[in-house]
């Protein structure tokens, strides 16, 4: 007995120390890491946890706010074809390589050969130079007033040029940046665990480690944190809101985000083609019961073509719901009687909630159709394979949302309205077509100077509005969910996440 | 003269059948219930308290009320009125694919039974690579192919019941074919047509029964799973499947909203089993 209660006494000394010391964290979610190559990610999620690795020249605040991060300065010409940046000195990569000019331009180059999921960020430059040991110049090849967005994305952050000689493009499995954490482990198709950076160049960094660890279903999620096996989760499914502000130990985190939702409308034929139409589409919307019962109350209703979280938004007067006024728009348009068209939606529970009030809500101005729901994939391949002149296209209305990761009003228009973005090249999926909506997006383009940008964006914005391409329903408001002694991790706008704060109090 | 007559009577096999059934409480139970669920679904529309489609924002996912015995859904509709159609859909389909699957199946089973040899191999090997696939995988792999909807659902569900009636109609005919009767029907220069439909078929009609009445149980849940992954019936048809898809993100926030379709899917496969039971137990000779 004595025995058993010293081996006892022994474990317990042993084990308390290293149980006080660690912080160690847990963050569930719903995706699964891809990829650790930041140059070679296409999902948010990845790239979220690449950013607690890696740093760019230029990064984003929670708010996604541009900040310089490995950058101190920059300075660009008038016409936006040439941007310099002035680097911060002294820092090194987790395997002690020096940060300079030219652990950039090795960066660069290797996005510029075009082989990596995120070359076109770099699609404008011409080239990059390295001026001195901490200066580079980017000279582009046309205007491109969004460029600092392009490098604060997390597609442009720079790996040790060491890692990349070493990893070729294994370097996807052992990212090595300037970051506040250091890459450990990662189970592919299970966690990604990342650790404390000791000699950060920012400061301490208050936890351990950090395991991103996939749970798919929400319920699950959800009971995981109810249960302390993970301090954060997200998304914190809307459906079970209740559940989770009924527990004391939980705090909600909400966001507004950058992801819009509306609805796609072919435009290039009829019955899209006719503006009026269009309009009596969003008059006969309501926005509100979608949000509350599709959405479960989380989003706000779209206020412009881009959300309001995004540089260069500015406001619109909301379309009110009025069914007089639609059906009136409608008989104007020669369809008193109503026609038929086909819903899209990925088969997702919320997007087919939404889809399935909207077809409700359009009956009212005969507006009617059956409603096909399909996996994200095939929804997206079939919206992609549209042709521009069809022969018999079938009038459909399709579940749309996008979400601007540069954070700037160009990401959040060209690829959706402009004519260039007809499918399959970008996703102008309605083959929305304007002269004056081309010209303005050129515009905020062809400067780099903000106040000629937000010029453009507002006259892009106050005109598009009312020519409506699309059914404009709502932008998503993020919600996670958090033990109450966890501070210091943030949902980013994009559906990313910023951890560097991260704290767990006792 | 009278005695004989009332002993013939009482021998026939319908008699016999339906003295047996009787004594299987839980099958007469489920014969009840069958015949009840069959009158709700053809009078759905006399039944049904409210309009199955009529959305009401303002009440959305209320709990069970006098107004609302099932409470309503996330837009509002009543969920009783809803079951009450849905029962029209999942009827029919049950009843349909099993009809269409025993048809074919059965066509084959005498066809491969009577015949033997290469058509025999070619039918029964072709049986064999469907039952290599457990039932939900094929149905949810054809209607992949063909497209989501109700009739695919009814196509699927079919080709998946039909190798089965195939065999179990093979293995009578093949006991049937050597027979003292269909020999001396053959002697008689009966053709080939009269003796597989009119001699061999009646006598596998008992099995055939049995196994129909099972496999509707069957069907209902898969056409309902099927919906339930979104493959089947779509919105907003009242389908039992598809209102449980539509309602398992609210567990624990509105569960009337799956406690109710659930129950009548459940409820409904339970009592077609019990029934088919009950008539094997009676129409079985095996089972005294």
């Amino acid at each position: 007995m004595k025995r058993v209660i010293l081996t006892l006494l022994a474990l317990t000394l042993l084990a308390a120390p290293g149980y006080a010391g660690t912080k160690d964290i847990i963050y569930a979610s719903e995706s699964t890491a891809k990829s650790l190559d930041p140059h070679d990610t296409s999902d948010t999620y990845s790239g979220a946890i690449e950013r607690a690795i890696c740093q760019g020249l230029m990064g984003f605040d929670k708010d996604m706010n541009i900040i310089p991060l490995l950058a101190e300065s920059y300075t660009f010409n008038d016409a936006a074809t040439e941007f310099i940046f002035k680097l911060r000195q002294g820092i090194k990569f987790h395997d002690g390589t020096l940060f300079n000019a030219n652990a950039v331009k090795v960066n660069i180059d290797r996005m510029m050969t075009g082989k990596y999921k995120r070359s076109s960020l770099m699609k404008p430059v011409e080239s990059c130079q390295v001026i001195d040991d901490y200066t580079v110049r980017f000279s582009l090849k046309e205007p491109f007033g969004a460029f600092v967005n392009a490098i604060a994305h997390p597609g442009s952050l720079i790996l040790s040029p060491k890692s990349l000689e070493t990893y070729g493009d294994e370097v996807s499995k052992h990212p090595v940046g300037t970051g506040p954490y250091i890459f450990d482990e990662w189970v592919s198709g299970d966690h990604v665990r990342i650790k404390k950076n000791p000699d950060y160049w920012k400061g301490k960094v208050n936890v351990d480690s950090i395991t991103f660890r996939p749970v798919p279903e929400s319920g699950s999620r959800l009971a995981m944190l109810r249960a302390g096996q993970a301090h954060y989760i997200f998304p914190m499914p809307a459906e079970m809101i209740k559940v989770a502000e009924n527990d004391p130990k939980l705090d909600i985190i909400k966001q507004p985000s950058i992801i819009e939702r509306y609805l796609i409308m072919n435009t290039r034929y009829k019955p899209f083609a006719d503006v009026r139409v269009r309009q009596a589409v969003n008059y006969a919307l309501d926005k509100d019961s979608i949000i509350k019962i599709a959405w479960g109350g989380a989003a706000a209703e779209a206020d412009s073509i881009i959300p309001s979280n995004l540089q260069f938004y500015k406001k619109q007067a909301a379309w009110p719901l009025d069914i007089e006024k639609a059906k009136a728009l409608m008989k104007e348009a020669g369809y008193e009687k109503g026609f038929e068209v086909v819903f899209l939606t990925p088969n997702a529970s919320n997007r087919l909630r939404a889809t399935e009030m909207a077809q409700q809500q359009l009956a009212k101005i005969g507006i009617t159709g059956k409603i096909e729901s399909m996996d994200v994939a095939s929804f997206y391949n079939k919206l992609e394979g549209q042709k521009k002149d069809d022969a018999n296209p079938i009038p459909f209305i399709g579940f749309g949302g996008w979400s601007a990761s540069t954070g700037d009003a160009d990401w959040g228009t060209r690829p959706l309205i402009s004519t260039d973005a007809f499918p399959p090249a970008m996703s102008n999926f309605g083959f929305f077509s304007d002269k004056k909506v081309d010209d303005f997006i050129t515009a905020g383009l062809a400067s780099a100077s903000p106040d000629a940008r937000k010029k453009a964006y507002a006259d892009l914005q106050d005109y598009v509005w009312k020519q409506a391409p699309w059914g404009y329903l709502f932008v998503d408001t993020l919600m996670a969910a958090k033990v109450k002694n966890l501070k210091g991790i943030y949902p980013m706008p994009d559906g990313a996440f910023l951890v560097e704060d991260a704290e767990l109090t006792d | 003269m009278n005695k004989k007559i009332a002993i013939t009577q009482k021998k026939t096999p319908f008699s016999i059948f339906l003295h047996k059934f009787k004594q299987r409480k839980t099958a007469m139970i489920a014969g009840i219930f069958i015949v009840l669920l069959v009158l709700i679904a053809v009078f759905a529309p006399l039944v049904a308290p409210h309009d199955p489609f009529k959305v009401d924002y303002g009440s959305s996912m209320m709990p069970p009320s006098f107004e609302h015995p099932a409470g309503t859904d996330l837009y509002g509709r009543d969920i009783l009125s809803r079951i009450i159609y849905g029962s029209r859909i999942s009827l029919a389909v049950g009843f349909t694919s099993v009809f269409v699957g025993a048809l074919a199946g059965v066509t084959l089973g005498i066809i491969s039974g009577f015949f033997g040899g290469f058509l025999d191999g070619l039918i029964m090997r072709t049986s064999d690579v469907l039952f290599a696939f457990p039932g939900i995988l094929l149905a949810i792999a054809i209607v992949a192919i063909l497209g989501p909807g109700l009739v695919n659902v009814v196509v699927a569900v079919s080709l998946f019941s039909m190798p089965t009636f195939a065999r179990i109609v093979r293995g009578s005919t093949l006991a049937l074919k050597e027979s003292l009767y269909v020999r001396a029907a053959t002697s008689l220069g009966a053709s080939k047509k009269r003796l597989m439909f009119v001699h061999i078929l009646p006598g596998t009609l008992s099995s055939v029964i049995i196994y129909f009445t099972m496999r509707i149980g069957t069907s209902i849940i898969t056409a309902a799973s099927l919906s339930f992954l979104g493959l089947g019936a779509q919105p907003p048809t009242p389908e039992w499947g598809a209102m449980l898809a539509e309602s398992r993100d609210y567990i624990g926030v509105a569960d009337h909203m799956t406690i109710f379709p659930g129950a009548a899917i459940f409820l409904t496969v339970l009592f077609f089993n019990l029934f088919g039971d009950g008539l094997r137990a009676a129409l079985d000779p095996k089972t005294k």
